[in-house]
């Protein structure tokens, strides 16, 4: 057997393992899991749809907008409409009414992000939220006769998907920048240029105690952008199952750094890392053995 | 109907040919369009470090400044000659608004009605707003230098384009 096809076998084995029976808590874990997606997804079309009421035209088109016209999401109520219809394919597709629920939830976010991003910004704060529900449309359209090889699906291609989108990150500052990326002169920089965004969006800007020591000793902003971008470029180490905590905390902790150092949050992200980098249904688990134990003990009289 | 036990590893196999082809479907999506289409993305943010940039914000002015002329600059930004109008009271992107700033080579009347739409709110009030444009870069010794220059003065009833800028057109 080559190298090639080993390495693909354990990586595979290691995000997808089909032959564990799913517990309660990891039942009841991909519903909150679905759930948030969900709310979120809406969350987004609800203030994307609230900004393109304002915006007439396109500057510069994005994904689809490269060959459709979105303008006429623009400046009108048709982005609300969209928001409505969106609200009852996530509706099917949680309740598992059509397989093409989730499906038709991703086209639907699609036209609605390239219209309140066609204004030449493309901001990264949602990609999370796409890719999830790609994964759920994925699962939903291959394995809709077994819920438990759907959900293992999905958590799996997402884990994927989440680690080879921080290592492109990596791969794209050594591209770019090269090895002398993580300079601390750079966060300076970029500390300088987030001031100005700061100020532009809100009137004000107060650096903070770590934007205060980076600004006087750039050499703690080098360990800073060093330790961001060694976690982004071993990302892939998420794969495996063995190693997924720790790199999730690594990563979580990047996304601290970089909102403290750069006051950009990346809520969605971070949430879903918090979410999918933890056995969080080992402790639902608990709960429901817990709770069926007091129930099953007997009454003392 | 598959069942767990049986269809482990030829589900497995599936679903990594699935896997096989979103990869394919990301690389031939993102790499006409500039690393960009959501989801899928090269995710270039802060791939090029040390290089300048350019940013922007609103200030309300006086429109014929303190000694009758409009101010254009360039400024420090703490010489700016008047209050920054955060973008968000008007419910505009901060991020947006440098975007548009960077992608406006053309100072046209459709252009500048633009920025007037986005920013009616406090136009209608009676204010002046001077957008300004601010060009970052590092200096020799490494500290970041900001240099600010009056791009459009946008008034209740009219606009006045930095002379610069009308020269360019």
């Amino acid at each position: 057997m080559s190298v090639l096809r080993r390495s693909l076998q354990t990586l595979g084995q290691n995000l997808f393992p089909f032959e564990t029976p799913l517990t309660r808590g990891e039942q009841l874990y991909f519903r909150l899991f679905e759930l948030l997606i969900a709310l979120c997804s809406l969350r987004l079309a609800w203030q994307w749809s609230d900004y393109v009421q304002r915006v007439e035209r396109v500057l510069k088109p994005q994904g689809i907008g490269h060959y459709l016209d979105v303008s006429f999401v623009l400046g009108s109520q048709t982005a609300y409409v969209l928001t409505a219809v969106l609200a009852l394919c996530l509706l099917l597709g949680i309740t598992r009414r059509s397989p093409f629920g989730y499906g038709a939830a991703l086209a639907i976010m699609h036209v609605l992000y390239v219209a309140r991003h066609s204004q030449g910004k493309a901001s990264h704060v949602a990609h999370c939220i796409g890719l999830s529900l790609l994964a759920l449309t994925l699962g939903a359209a291959l394995f809709r006769r077994s819920s438990e090889l759907f959900q293992r699906f999905v958590l799996g291609s997402l884990i994927f998907f989440f680690g080879l989108s921080y290592v492109l990150a990596g791969i794209c500052k050594l591209r770019y920048t090269g090895l002398g990326w993580p300079n601390g002169s750079h966060l300076v920089l970029w500390i300088a240029e987030r001031e100005l965004d700061s100020r532009a969006a809100l009137g004000s800007f107060a650096p903070n105690m770590l934007q205060r020591l980076i600004l006087e000793h750039p050499q703690l902003g080098t360990l800073t952008l060093a330790f961001g971008l060694a976690t982004e470029l071993l990302a892939f180490f998420v794969w495996f199952e063995r190693f997924r905590p720790w790199m999730f905390t690594g990563l979580i902790a990047m996304h601290v750094g970089i909102g403290v150092t750069m006051n950009i949050y990346f809520t969605y992200n971070v949430t879903l890392l918090v979410l999918i980098g933890y056995p969080w249904w080992r402790l639902i688990d608990w709960v429901l053995r817990r709770v069926s134990d007091s129930s099953a003990e007997p009454v003392l009289h | 109907m598959t069942s767990l036990s049986s269809g482990g590893p030829s589900a497995r196999r599936r679903a990594m040919q699935v896997v096989g082809a979103v990869l394919v479907v990301w690389a031939l999506t993102v790499l006409p369009h500039h690393g960009e289409f959501w989801p899928f993305s090269i995710y270039p943010m802060f791939a090029r470090a040390g290089q300048s940039w350019t940013n922007a914000l609103m200030i309300e002015v006086d429109p014929r400044g303190p000694h009758g002329a409009t101010p254009w600059g360039p400024w420090r930004l703490d010489q700016l000659p008047g209050a920054i109008y955060p973008a968000k009271v008007a419910g505009v992107s901060a991020l947006d608004l440098a975007q548009m700033v960077k992608l406006t080579s053309e100072w046209t009347d459709d252009r500048v009605g633009l920025y007037r739409k986005l920013f009616a709110r406090p136009l209608s009030d009676g204010r002046s707003l001077l957008l300004v444009r601010a060009d970052g870069h590092l200096s020799g010794t490494g500290a970041a230098e900001v240099e600010l220059t009056g791009l459009l003065l946008l008034e209740p009833n009219g606009h006045t384009l930095n002379p610069q800028l009308r020269a360019a057109r």
